[in-house]
């Protein structure tokens, strides 16, 4: 026995790409089969690695398919203790119209979520009607049952429960905070440069950590090695470039994209509201095949956003909301020899910039700066899987408040965080995977890690598929909105309360991690090849949890209070596709409700603890998304229905002072106060809209131009985006609005 | 034909049911008036702040308020007509208070009302304490170095009793030192049927004042603390001029409804006045506490 495994030390591993543009291939079938008949089979990692270990001496066949391609195969021989290493480079087939419309049903999926992941592609993303031509990865988020945004305005997602800065965005490993542009269409991931996005709503693996509720995660194109193309479209509401090519032929590619809004010059002259915004986002990525064993890439992205939110021109300027991303990173993935998978090593550097007020002066501001040093080793196998890592992460957040009702309020604070995990996958049989995970969260440097334990099972048989997650998560990071906002888009990053700090004796939130627990189960059902139907049921349990404190003064504060919550809820769709038409349906359930522990409370409403649902509880959801191909024209409707969001309605405002001495009470400071009913018992009016679009394609030689209309708001909903309960302020979301983009490629 | 007519009927109830676009955000109330302020035997001039509740945050005018703000001395009732003055913040905000010129009497009661235009009314009734005095109590040595003190009668309420230390000490470094500082008595003083006893730890005091200077300041310890006087001050209030936990917080007093006792409106008027006290302890007593003796 022992002489059979030591003669079974040789391995085979490699890279497989597209031959055209040299662009990796995730998730293509390889299978060996030796000289006795003997098959083992295994599929490509998302970077495209695959590899066989464990392998005796001699001739082998190797054979790699993905729907789409032509198979390929060949025969090698492997010596003893040879580590073979073995690229391929399948060539698409375009050879059959039958090929070319299951190829099209691989890429525009109808995949339901596996305990909580769902997998986007940019066909998916172009199915959307946007107001352009290009699609963008917000677009296709927000039709998820599940996903909750704040409308075509703000730039805020909430999933399944979860706010905004709970959420982890990552485009190619590096974190982007506010990666969503202040009009909601748009955000930093066009789908020109998405090459897939794994949306976890919950339940994801050890391999993220520093999160609660959900985690985004974007891996960009690697750029044509081979030929050069590129594009420029524009409409109404944006002008954009995507430009992509090698450096060195088969080697070395570019991929840049850049964005910058044009709705002050074109979409602002047909419409009746002022639309005060303007974003562009700027990205570019370099990749590099090093050796044949190792990769290199370099991103680098920038994002910009300013606009009011205010109707009225005098206060615009106090106003006026600006935020910038800035984020660069490296990542270099190898196949170290004499070692049985891929390691990779990510250094980022992530910036946001976010403040409210004129620019000299702004009212409101806040910053955040993160390092990130990652090393992840993964071990791919047959039956048994796993990746192990470790990353770092050093993080600065600086706050500064000040407005019209309030004192100045900073505050800075230097964090630590690193984290270490170790994920498996187990195969057992044919249809089952236990996916266990372990990962271990510090927040300071002293081994005090805070354990998360997390489990996802898959099981499929035929055309059922379960699914089942739980885990538990922390987070050290906070996000803080304006109470006194029903919406808004400004975000102070802060932190939890130092236990180390002078006042934290009498401070009950004093280190206080927040932590999450998450249990989500799902079932999915091939009705036929044309039809889906999936359902998926989750619950979250929040502790530890920071809200800004409650007063009546009427001011913006980081002075937080302690929560808990829960959320659950169940997101159920529909998916139907035939041919040139498809269906997509899909209704969410949600009730996210919090549990305020501020020591006041007991004076204020007689109960130590308050339950409300905060403003981003929206209960239901629906959406409605219809399109195909009629006569050369690509057609898409989609149909979104929210109901209202909770906020807190005012009784009315009056003034405060305090009495607590013998005094002259005209020499006694004042301010002014809101008179509040209970605290989110009010629920703003329920969300509606249909979007329309109309798109073909014209071909001369190698020149595509697209020609696309679409209509926004058909039926001129006023949904409303924005109330100041202090001015009573309203700002709706984007009335009817026509648009006609075009774009050209090479 | 059925299964058509039930989806486009429930299409339709979708679509109603999300129709009304409107929101009301202020509800709105028929309180008219938030007031604050105090009546005090101690002022020839009694004022109040009187804040009209409004359905929108703005910030007040120049022009009167509509109000008519009269006080009752329910004892004599004797009824005065208030007047109304603005006083500019420095924000840019306007506050009206309104004043009346005369001296609120030890032990009656006023009752204030205060009704605009539309006839909405709010009404407090506040009654003044009745005067007393500091009765300085024999020492206690025996369970510590406690100074009591009396202030007798039928008195509802006191606050932010507190004991103004002067003495001196030695610098190390700038010879010697004149200072005070004030140490509050919160949690010494209870309600007897003589009237209220506050209990003075001087001994603790001592050690608050000893630590609280030496942590700051290079003190010739050898010297010690001179004690100079004791001064106690303490407010003498109406009934229900108490803050929930005994703390004027204005985070939590903010909240309306806590801390007022105004009608039909919101805010506190209180009333009462100051009354403060040199103790003179004898040396055995200081030196007791640890306070050094020339």
């Amino acid at each position: 026995m022992n002489s059979q495994l030591f003669a079974q030390n040789a391995s085979i591993r490699g890279f497989v790409t597209e031959q055209a543009t040299g662009q990796s291939l995730e998730l293509v079938n390889i299978l060996l089969e030796d000289s006795n008949g003997e098959v083992v089979g295994t599929v490509t990692s998302p970077d495209g690695v695959f590899q066989f270990r464990r392998l005796a001496q001699g001739q082998y066949r190797i054979q790699a398919s993905f729907i789409g391609y032509q198979v390929f195969r060949d025969t090698l021989q492997l010596e003893w203790g040879q580590v073979l290493t073995y690229n391929i480079a399948l060539e698409e087939d375009t050879g059959e119209l039958g090929e070319l419309v299951v190829e099209a049903q691989a890429e525009a999926s109808v995949a339901a979520p596996i305990a909580g992941l769902q997998t986007i592609r940019p066909a998916d993303i172009e199915r959307v009607p946007t107001p352009d031509v290009s699609g963008d990865l917000v677009s296709y988020l927000t039709t998820l049952p599940g996903i909750v945004s704040t409308g075509d305005q703000g730039g805020q997602l909430f999933i399944r429960g979860g706010e905004p800065s709970q959420n982890m965005v990552l485009l190619d490993g590096m974190v982007v905070y506010q990666p969503f542009h202040i009009l909601g269409f748009y955000s930093a991931f066009p789908s020109d440069i998405v090459n897939k996005a794994d949306v976890y709503a919950g339940g994801f693996g050890g391999k993220f950590g520093g999160r609660l509720s959900s985690v985004i995660d974007v891996r960009t194109r690697e750029g044509n090695a081979f030929a050069f193309s590129g594009s420029a479209s524009v409409s109404p509401f944006l002008g954009a470039v995507q430009l992509e090519g090698p450096l060195i032929p088969g080697r070395m590619s570019f991929l840049a994209s850049a964005r910058q809004s044009l709705l002050d010059d074109l979409a602002g002259q047909y419409v009746d509201d002022p639309l005060p915004f303007e974003f562009s986002d700027l990205f570019a990525k370099i990749n590099l095949d090093v050796t044949r064993t190792s990769k290199l890439s370099v991103s680098y992205l920038q994002t910009t956003d300013e606009g009011t939110l205010s109707k009225d021109e005098i206060v615009q300027e106090n106003d006026l909301v600006r935020w910038e991303n800035r984020v660069i990173g490296g990542r270099f993935l190898f196949l170290p020899p004499n070692f049985g998978g891929s390691v990779e090593l990510r250094v980022s550097y992530s910036e946001l910039n976010n403040e409210i007020g004129v620019a000299s002066n702004p009212l409101r501001l806040s910053n955040i700066k993160n390092t990130h040093v990652a090393l992840e080793a993964n071990f791919p196998g047959q039956t048994l899987s796993a990746s192990a890592g470790i990353d770092f992460r050093p993080i600065t957040v600086r706050t500064i408040l000040d407005g019209l009702y309030q004192n100045v309020n900073f505050r800075i604070a230097r964090l630590i965080n690193w984290g270490n995990y170790l994920e498996m996958t187990y195969r057992v049989g044919d249809h089952l995977r236990i996916q266990p995970s372990i990962r271990a969260q510090f927040y300071k440097v002293r081994f005090n890690p805070y354990l998360e334990p997390r489990i996802r099972l898959i099981w499929e048989r035929g055309r059922h598929r379960v699914s089942a997650g739980t885990g538990i998560y922390h987070q050290e990071l906070l996000g803080l909105n304006d109470r006194r906002d029903a919406a808004n888009v400004f975000t102070a990053w802060t932190s939890i309360p130092s236990e180390d700090a002078p006042a934290a004796e009498t401070d009950i939130t004093a280190g206080r991690i927040q932590d999450a627990f998450h249990a989500l189960l799902g079932y999915n059902f091939e009705v036929s090849s044309n039809l889906q139907f999936s359902i998926e049921t989750y619950y979250k349990d929040l502790s530890n949890l920071f809200i800004s404190e409650w007063t009546s003064f009427p001011r913006f504060t980081t002075i937080l209070q302690p929560a808990t919550g829960t959320s659950a809820g169940f997101d159920t769709r529909l998916d139907y596709q035939r041919d040139n038409f498809y269906m997509h349906l899909n209704y969410a359930y949600s009730a996210t409700n919090y549990e305020a522990e501020q020591a006041s409370l007991e004076i204020w409403y007689g109960e130590e603890t308050l339950d409300f649902r905060p403003p981003h509880d929206r209960r239901h959801q629906a959406n409605v998304l219809i399109g195909g191909t009629v006569a050369g024209f690509d057609l898409s409707a989609r149909w979104t229905f929210g109901s209202g969001f909770p906020y807190s309605r005012a009784v009315g405002f009056d003034g405060f002072a305090l009495i607590d001495d013998i005094v002259d009470v005209g020499r006694l400071p004042t301010s002014r106060r809101v008179i509040y009913e209970r605290p989110f018992s009010g629920e703003l009016p329920h969300y509606h809209r249909l979007d329309l679009s109309l798109e073909r394609v014209f071909t001369a030689g190698s020149v595509d131009v697209t020609v696309q209309g679409s209509l926004l708001n058909a039926y001129n909903r006023a949904n409303i985006f924005y109330l100041d309960v202090f001015t009573l302020q309203r700002v709706d979301q984007l009335p009817v609005i026509p648009s006609i983009g075009l774009k050209v490629a090479l | 034909m059925n299964r058509k007519i039930i989806i486009i009927g429930l299409l339709l109830l979708i679509l109603s049911a999300g129709c009304d676009s409107d929101v009301d955000p202020v509800l709105g109330t028929d309180q008219p008036f938030t007031l604050f302020g105090l009546f005090s035997p101690q002022l020839d001039t009694q004022r109040v702040l009187v804040f009209p509740i409004e359905p929108e945050l703005q910030l007040l005018g120049n022009e009167a308020l509509d109000a008519r703000f009269t006080s009752t001395d329910l004892t004599n009732q004797d009824m005065r007509v208030w007047s109304d003055s603005i006083l500019p913040q420095p924000n840019g905000e306007v506050n009206h208070m309104f004043w009346s010129s005369f001296t609120a009497e030890f032990d009656h009661t006023y009752l204030v009302e205060v009704e605009d235009s539309d006839g909405r009314r709010v009404e407090v009734s506040v009654r003044v304490p009745p005067e007393t005095e500091i009765v300085l109590q024999d020492t206690d040595l025996i369970s510590g170095i406690i100074v009591p003190v009396l202030i007798p009668g039928d008195v509802p309420n006191i606050f932010k009793v507190e004991v103004r230390y002067g003495f001196d000490y030695r610098l190390t470094t700038a010879g010697q030192k004149i200072d005070n500082l004030t140490i509050s008595q919160e949690g010494r003083f209870q309600k007897t049927e003589e009237g209220w006893l506050i209990r003075i730890n001087l001994r603790s005091d001592f050690v608050t004042i000893r630590d609280f200077i030496q942590d700051r300041l290079p003190v010739d310890r050898s010297y010690g603390f001179d004690l100079q006087g004791m001064l106690l001050r303490l407010v003498v209030a109406s009934a229900d001029w108490q803050p929930p936990g005994g703390v004027f917080d204005p985070d939590v007093l903010v909240q309306p409804g806590t801390l007022s006792n105004v009608e039909n409106g919101f805010g506190f008027v209180g009333a009462g006045y100051r009354l403060q006290e040199n103790l003179a302890l004898p040396d055995s007593v200081k030196r007791e506490a640890g306070f050094r003796i020339r």
